[in-house]
């Protein structure tokens, strides 16, 4: 030890001659001038501190509330459903439940298989049932997650007189004691009669029954023009004021065409589908090319959030010369489409350029009696007035 | 030359000292100020044995250490003996850090980091060239940090182990045997070379 300790000693002073650098001293020293200053960390604690309480107010205040199960009305709302407080739930003589105006119901997947939310926008008599929801009176819209077990039987939705068949769908359902009708959104339902007829619905489409209408059930179908509009259909079905429009899910590509001057009211054109007739190839053709447009539309409003006008314009265009090529004889419901996408175009011409006052010229030469006029022809005097005030900063006359 | 020869040729460093008097009622900075005049060197000497010798190391307790100091005054708390209070907090900082560091360098936190292992300073690039010192500096950078930290406050500064393990929290039994696997380890050492 004693020739280690020698060697300690040796060791320890040199470390004993080393001095701090001169840099290592002056940051030293000015790192000590600068903690010398007031400390303004506490400030940043304090606010976080503050916002970190604020949020966990909001959260149990809010948060929570809307989902809490105390919110229900113990005992008059069926096993499995949850709604929000603002909710009044009374039970009815019948065994069902009666949901005030406004209620927005979840039913979990154990109750029925699938996750479906309910809007109810008139007061509404809902019961649980095997694999479903009766509705027994009332209007309410249903967003029915996809099902996704491959064998699963679909959700059912019971309605007076009949039956909905439900794969993953929004839709709406008014129901009163004689009949009611149906709306659909998105997706594709089946709605099985109480004579057992079925019929299947596009998205877009609505169907009316009634307690007489068993034997010979009528169903309102918009012509290909109002289905190639996508999320048109709530609006287009003027004629039925107690459906509510699709909620507020739709995109602003959407919202855009809301601008159509004068509703045009859906012709009905019964079209009874038979099981056994459901797959005739007229009606599968016609369901494709519906499918085609709805498909191509919705990808040009995901363009449009986007923010990719040129995108979308370029399938719009191609959609254009599809309906061309596929109807090469001008009808009536093809015109209108086109007038629709015409018009779509022009928005997204606005958005893309900022000046359309071509192409709206070129609308209301190609659709001089269409629906869109009166909204053209607004757009084509806003456009003179902008050139008279630009030749005017010009100095032209 | 024996322990009793070292522990008489150097006399013990952590006498009172009255500079703190003196300057009492003056602002924090001011005090700090002196005080980092007058110990700057000796904390930095502190922090670069139980370092391994590296500078930038050393540089940085230092810093931790003064700024620590500012932070008391400025706190109000009197502190009687400046010197003592330094040494008890540059050896407490330094094995704070060579904790984490160690905690750092393991396996999995380094896999987790996605870190390399830190190597440490080989004797050649912190300018030793004597063969004998290079083996001391062998021996103490294996040594663990505690290990290293009672070797040099026995050895260097004399300290007792009870005195020892009242400034690092440890119990005087768990002082001595940290003492003494640095030693074993020494001899170990020793006896290579002699066989050698």
């Amino acid at each position: 030890m004693t020739r280690f300790e020698t060697m300690l000693l040796q060791f320890d002073e040199r470390m004993r001659s080393t001095r701090i650098s001169q840099d290592g001293r002056a940051r030293i020293r000015a790192r000590l001038r600068e903690a010398a200053q007031p400390r303004t960390r506490s400030r940043p604690r304090l606010w976080f501190a503050l916002g970190a309480g604020t949020l966990s107010i909001l959260l149990l205040t809010h948060g929570f509330r809307s989902t809490s199960p105390a919110a229900f009305a113990a005992g008059s709302s069926p096993p499995g459903w949850k709604c929000s407080d603002s909710c009044r739930v009374t039970p009815s003589p019948d065994g069902s439940s009666r949901f005030g105006a406004g209620c927005k119901i979840v039913v979990d997947r154990i109750a029925i298989g699938t996750d479906v939310d309910l809007h109810v926008w008139e007061a509404a008599s809902l019961s649980g049932r095997e694999r479903g929801i009766s509705l027994h009176a009332g209007s309410v819209t249903f967003d029915v997650d996809p099902i996704r077990e491959p064998d699963a039987p679909p959700v059912e939705i019971g309605v007076p007189f009949g039956l909905i068949e439900v794969l993953g769908t929004r839709f709406a359902v008014r129901a009163v004691s004689d009949g009611g009708e149906v709306v659909l959104y998105k997706g594709r339902i089946r709605f099985r009669h109480a004579s057992g007829l079925i019929e299947s619905l596009q998205p877009g489409e609505r169907l009316q029954w009634t307690s007489t209408s068993m034997s010979s059930p009528s169903s309102q179908r918009p012509t290909p023009a109002v289905a190639a509009t996508g999320s048109m259909e709530a609006r287009t079905f003027v004629d039925a004021p107690t459906i509510p429009p699709e909620p507020s899910r739709q995109p602003a590509a959407e919202t855009q065409v809301e601008h159509v001057p004068e509703p045009r009211k859906v012709k009905p054109a019964p079209k009874r589908i038979d099981a056994k007739t459901a797959n005739a190839s007229s009606v599968r053709l016609a369901q494709s090319e519906h499918e085609q447009l709805a498909r191509t539309l919705e990808q040009v409003s995901k363009l449009r959030r986007r923010g990719q006008y040129e995108e979308a314009l370029r399938l719009l265009n191609e959609l254009d010369d599809w309906i061309s090529e596929s109807s090469p004889t001008e009808t009536e419901s093809s015109s209108r489409t086109r007038e629709v996408l015409s018009f779509e175009a022009g928005t997204l011409h606005k958005l893309a350029h900022g000046n359309v006052c071509a192409h709206w010229q070129r609308h209301l030469e190609r659709f001089p009696y269409g629906s869109y006029r009166h909204d053209v022809e607004l757009k084509l005097a806003s456009c003179d007035d902008s050139n008279v005030g630009d030749r005017k900063r010009k100095g032209e006359p | 030359m024996t322990m009793r020869h070292l522990r008489l040729l150097r006399a013990p460093e952590m006498s009172t000292s009255s500079e703190c008097e003196t300057s009492r009622s003056a602002p924090p900075v001011d005090r700090v100020e002196r005080a980092y005049l007058d110990h700057q060197e000796w904390v930095f000497y502190m922090a670069m044995r139980y370092g391994a010798a590296d500078r930038a190391w050393a540089e940085d307790v230092t810093q931790d250490v003064f700024i620590c100091l500012l932070r008391q005054y400025q706190r109000g708390i009197v502190i009687d003996n400046v010197r003592a209070w330094l040494h008890r907090t540059t050896t407490n900082r330094c094995l704070t850090r060579l904790r984490r560091e160690r905690f750092l360098d393991a396996p999995p936190i380094r896999f987790l980091l996605g870190t390399r292992a830190k190597q440490p300073a080989t004797p050649e690039e912190l300018g030793i060239v004597e063969e004998d010192l290079r083996a001391v500096a062998r021996i103490l950078a294996e040594a663990s940090p505690k290990e290293r930290a009672c070797f040099y406050l026995h050895y260097i500064d004399h300290l007792s182990m009870r005195e020892i393990g009242e400034m690092l929290g440890l119990s005087k039994g768990y002082v001595c045997k940290l003492v003494q696997a640095v030693e074993a380890r020494i001899r170990q050492t020793q006896a290579k070379d002699g066989s050698e």
